[in-house]
């Protein structure tokens, strides 16, 4: 049978379709997104995700458009055109549009060294030393905690927590630089136990993106958009593990955290059977063996489960490994979002495909 | 057996058109596929809500207005195209949700869509050819704040409009696009008050046929 549509290959048009999300991990990078500009002043002007200084100046300013609050966070990745030269990049609070005086900016200096700034204040010469080869970054965490970042590695944390609502904020003073930003993608990671997680795509046949992280727990997730219920959604992963005493976990969840809180969870352990898991927003649930080794989870499988309002469900490959009747007590009781989680160092997670759908 | 999304899309021996599905989910709305066009500002975000796909809220500027759409990047025939949209006006007042095809980013071109808008009794199809509306037609279905599915099929000969898997109306008359067009989705205010307004979209599909 051909069908017209993807959504009718999924719904007859007679029904409105709820929130059906897939992605097949593939191609270069996982999906990024570029800074769109505007309040550009002063000889900034901008070309998609780039912008362009022309004249010397101080006192000029740009936002980028879309806003966000420190309860949500956002995280960005830039790179400068030229080494030695003078631009700030950071957040700002989103009504501001006043040079470099924002709340939390890394400035490039002109003496090829990082120094931190807040406020138009100087509160951190971090000695760190950038070229126009290095992707750089501040992140905004969840809690409000914001990060600078040189090729993915944290050199600084600021000692101020975010509060309010922020947008991203850039002041070039030299002629003829120019930044290109690029904000936190489709998929964000939130990071815990000091380290930072990662992703990149595999060159390996039927590889996927791989999650890593070099802490003791990184999540791959929406970024608190929760758009699927607790009490009629489904998500399929198809995933494996890879490393000496991996320990990875993916299901759905409300928080970010990489707990799992409101949700259903598969967790490869390092040893013992799989498990699934269902958990309150509290934290409290049970879990039941899948029956299905850990070692098998070196493997990719398809990890297939269900909240209803009657019970959480847990397939692999087809076929049903557990099921949780719903007791109003330790089931999913918020709505959810995919997470994808590295428990440690040693794990990398291949994803190779997620779809997550209301029912 | 394993099947190709190709095989279950185009009959054998077919060459695929152009096509786009869009499922608005994730952290923040993919900006590397979809421009954004405003006036006095205005912001994008995916809503924190079960089923709340994106949400354009425009500045509360006079007149404000937020559309997300391609650029300018025009794949879609005149003459035989579709678009399959799952969205909603959300805000109650001064206000109205467009969504179709466009030839430009400012609906000054060709367009064919469907509005809701506040100030109507029910949802409309309208259409533009190189900036010249044709009449609005008046579906049977009542404006309000529900996601619905949109179904608009564009031929050289005509437009219709399904609401729900029901086939709305049909324009065969003039004022038809003559033009390449691209996928675009409006929130914006009308009455010259100051208001940001809501629009929220969850689904968005378009083909060539």
């Amino acid at each position: 049978m051909v069908f017209p549509s993807v959504y009718e290959m999924t719904n007859p048009l007679t029904t409105v379709r709820k929130q059906h999300f897939w992605e097949y991990f593939s191609g270069s990078t996982i999906i990024s997104n570029g800074v769109e500009w505007q309040n550009m002043t002063d000889g900034q002007s901008a070309s998609a995700n780039q912008l362009i200084k022309s004249g010397t100046s101080w006192t000029a300013d740009a936002t980028g458009t879309r806003t966000f609050s420190s309860s949500e966070g956002a995280e960005i990745e830039f790179t400068v055109s030229q080494s030695a030269t003078d631009s700030f990049c950071g957040f700002d609070i989103s009504t501001n549009t006043d040079s470099y005086n924002m709340d939390y900016a890394l400035y490039c200096g002109g003496g090829g060294t990082i120094n931190i700034y807040a406020n138009g204040s100087q509160v951190s010469a971090t000695g760190v030393s950038y070229t126009s080869a290095d992707r750089l970054g501040v992140r905004m965490d969840s809690s409000g905690t914001v990060t600078f970042l040189k090729n993915g590695a944290v050199f600084y944390t600021s000692s101020t927590t975010a509060s309010g609502t922020y947008r991203v904020n850039a002041t070039i003073y030299t002629s003829g630089v120019s930044l290109n930003v690029n904000m936190n993608s489709r998929w964000a990671i939130t990071n815990f136990g000091g380290g930072a997680g990662a992703t990149a795509m595999a060159d390996e046949v039927n590889g996927g993106v791989k999650l890593t992280t070099s802490g003791n727990r990184s999540a791959l997730q929406f970024n608190n958009k929760r758009q699927f219920s607790n009490t009629g959604s489904e998500i399929i992963w198809v995933v494996k593990q890879a490393g000496s005493g991996a320990n990875g976990a993916v299901g759905l969840a409300s928080n970010s955290n990489g707990y799992f809180n409101s949700g259903v969870h598969v967790d490869f352990p390092t040893s013992g059977n799989s498990n699934f898991y269902t958990l309150n927003d509290a934290g409290a649930g049970s879990y039941t063996s899948t029956g299905k080794n850990v070692s098998e989870s070196f493997s990719y499988h398809t990890y297939k489960m269900t909240c209803s309002a009657s019970s959480q469900t847990c397939t692999i490959d087809g076929d049903l490994s557990s099921t949780v009747t719903r007791d109003n007590n330790q089931d999913p009781d918020e709505k959810m979002q995919p997470v994808a989680l590295a428990y440690n160092s040693s794990t990398t997670l291949h994803l190779q495909y997620c779809e997550a759908y209301n029912t | 057996m394993t099947k190709s999304i190709y095989d279950q899309l185009n009959a054998s021996g077919t060459v695929a058109k152009q096509r786009v599905v869009e499922t608005f989910s994730g952290s923040i709305l993919d900006t590397d596929r979809w421009n954004t066009t405003f006036n006095g500002n205005g912001t994008t975000a995916m809503a924190d809500e079960v089923d709340g796909g994106l949400k354009l809220t425009s500045s509360d500027n006079a007149s404000g207005a937020y559309m997300i759409n391609f650029n300018d990047k025009r794949q879609y025939s005149n003459s035989g195209c579709e678009c399959i949209f799952v969205g909603k006006r959300t805000t109650t007042t001064n206000a109205q949700m467009l969504g179709g095809f466009s030839s430009s980013t400012a609906l000054t071109g060709d367009v064919i869509a469907v509005k809701d808008f506040t100030g109507n009794t029910y949802k409309q199809l309208v259409y533009a050819k190189n900036g010249s509306w044709g009449t609005a037609i008046n579906t049977t279905v009542a404006i309000d704040v529900n996601f619905h599915n949109h179904k608009i099929t564009l031929s050289s000969s005509s437009g219709t409009l399904s609401i729900d898997g029901l086939t709305a109306v049909t324009n065969s008359s003039d004022n038809l696009p003559d033009s390449a067009l691209q996928p675009f989705f409006y929130s914006g205010e009308t009455s010259g008050a100051s208001a940001s307004i809501i629009s929220q979209i969850r689904y968005m599909e378009c083909y060539n046929t």
